[in-house]
Parts: structure tokens; sequence; C-alpha cells
């Protein structure tokens, strides 16, 4: 028996496109955000009040198991969404999204934002290209979900709690779940949020500037 | 998904064949979001897919390590506890975050 060192991550095939992606993004000067949650949390919602915010400087890939549902409701906002059926995946990956650039005009974009299918856990560690990875928390899933999905709030950078406006209908602890997250990522930035309402976005607007603006 | 890289990354190490591979030595880090008894699943599934037979996996538990900025290196239990020595949530992680394919052991050529 021969025993052969590999030393190699699992992850290393998407790592190689997706720094290939990120390559691309670079050369285009578009900032990526690769947007995580459970499914029902408000990330289309989010992503749509963002869409009015900046208009056609947003491109948008959205992935979903089945469905180009949440596509339809991005172009409903005049924003151009390519949908990603993952066909039974619980995550994207590099590959998927690089086939779908194919389809994005990133020349008019300045800011590209891949929502990721809902799910808490195998999106944490795809890295697709992104130059941010949002998490999006609501408040009737319930306050323990930082503590449940460490995996994710260890790597990102910023993070919605959003349906603030059911607050008074939850038993939700607020300054628990922002203690969390800062436990697990110091200097992650926290918008609470209400997507239906409009509410609290002026902090998310203000980076999605800065961020264009540096690229 | 995890598995589908983790069988391409080894059968495409030079000096291992389908025919040939005896094992497969794999460390998942407690910061990856992977499931030791999950992936082992997977493995067996993905192996059988590709036409692997005989292919022993073996998953070891890597936990996190971390270095505060305070200096202090350490593995913590969980990242929601302060760091020992100071007290502090500023840290670099230095491993426990991938799954990685250590090793493979293979069955040698007769002629070797």
């Amino acid at each position: 028996m021969r025993k052969i060192r590999v030393e190699r991550s699992a992850q290393s095939e998407n790592d190689r496109i997706a720094a290939e992606n990120r390559t691309l993004f670079e050369e285009k000067g578009v900032f990526v955000m690769n947007m995580i949650g459970s499914p029902g949390c408000g990330k289309t919602s989010i992503l749509q009040r963002t869409a009015r915010e900046f208009g056609g400087r947003v491109a948008v890939i959205v992935g979903d198991v089945k469905t180009a549902l949440d596509a339809e409701r991005m172009t409903e906002e005049g924003v151009r969404a390519v949908p990603i059926e993952t066909g039974g995946t619980c995550h994207l990956n590099a590959q998927m999204v690089k086939r779908a650039l194919g389809r994005v005009d990133l020349g008019a974009a300045d800011l590209l934002f891949v929502e990721n299918v809902g799910n808490l856990v195998c999106p944490s560690t795809f890295d697709l290209g992104e130059n941010m990875k949002v998490g999006v928390l609501s408040v009737p899933e319930g306050d323990e979900k930082v503590r449940k999905y460490p995996a994710l709030f260890l790597r990102t950078d910023v993070v919605f709690i959003n349906k603030m406006d059911l607050l008074p209908h939850c038993a939700y602890d607020v300054e628990r779940v922002k203690e969390d997250l800062r436990r697990a990522r110091p200097r992650v930035r926290i918008y609470e949020t209400s997507a239906t309402k409009g509410m609290g976005f002026e902090g998310w607007f203000e980076l999605l500037r800065e961020s264009a603006r540096e690229r | 998904m995890l598995s589908e890289g983790i069988v391409r990354a080894v059968l495409s190490t030079p000096g291992a064949s389908r025919e040939n591979l005896r094992a497969i030595n794999i460390k998942v880090g407690a910061l990856s979001s992977a499931s030791v008894e999950a992936l082992e699943f997977g493995m067996k599934l993905m192996l059988n897919q590709e036409g692997v037979e005989g292919a022993e996996v073996r998953i070891e538990g890597v936990p996190a390590r971390v270095r505060c900025n305070c200096g202090k290196e350490y593995e913590p239990a969980s990242m929601f506890e302060p760091c020992p020595e100071c007290g502090g949530f500023e840290r670099e992680i230095l491993g426990g975050k991938d799954v990685t394919v250590e090793s493979i052991e293979v069955e040698e050529d007769e002629e070797d």
C-alpha cells in the first residue's frame, strides 16, 4: 500500500471557479453580494426595496430549487433577474453562477445580488466569487438562529434582522440576536428592517453607495 | 456536493485510479458546517456511483483553532465564548474552517 498526500480542500474546484468569477466582477467594476437566509425570511423583498432605490444599476441572480417566481418578482421592479433553478440542490455553487453570468449584463450594473437558495447551512461554505456574504434573519423565525447556524454567521459581513414590524407579535429578543452576531463576528453590520414597510434601510443603502463607488 | 468535490479531487490525484484506491483520509473542520455522519453517507453513495469499490473512507474531526487579537491561540468550544485570556471576540480563524482530503492510500502496482 502506498500513501499519497493530497491536502486539497473539498471545495478546491468550486474555489477555482469562484476566483474566476471574482476576477470578472473586478474587471467589470461590479460589487457582488451573496444573500443567504431561510426560506421566507424576506431575501427577495429586501432586494425589491433595494432595486427601487438603485434602479437600473442593480442586477440580480436568483437561485431556487424550483420555479422562477422570485426572479419574476424582481422583473416586476424593472430589474433584470436571471433565475437559476437548482433542481434539488440546496445551495448555489460557483459553476451555477458562472453559467448564469452569461445572461447578466455586467457592464450595465454597479451592484449584483446573488440570492441563494433558502437554507442556512450549505450556502455558507460555497464561495461564489462575491465580495460580501449577507445573512438575512427574520423575527418570526425565532431568536436562536445565530446560535444554531454558527458556520454561516462566522462568515457574514452584513446581517439583516427583517420583519421587525412583527416584533409585537413574537417572543424575539433582538438584543440577544445582536449580541450573538457580534460574538460570532465582531465587525458585522446589522440592519433592523421591515422590507414590506420599507423601514430601516438607510444604513444598507449607504453601504451599497459606498461599495459601488469603491469599484 | 461536498462528496462530489472530494471524489473528483481524489480521482484526479496522480497515481490514483478507480481500481487501485483503498482508502481516503478526510478531515472535517468544526467550523465547516459539514456533518461527519452525512459526509460518510454521501461518500458511500458517490463512490458507488463512480464505480469505486473497496475504498475505505476515514473521517476525522478537527477542532476550531483561533488567534485572539491579544495574541492568545486557543481551541474554542464555541465561537460564542470569549477569549479565556482577555475576554475579547476579535480573532483570526487559524483552522477548522474546511473539509480537506488529507491523503489517499492506493494499492501498489505489481511491478513497483
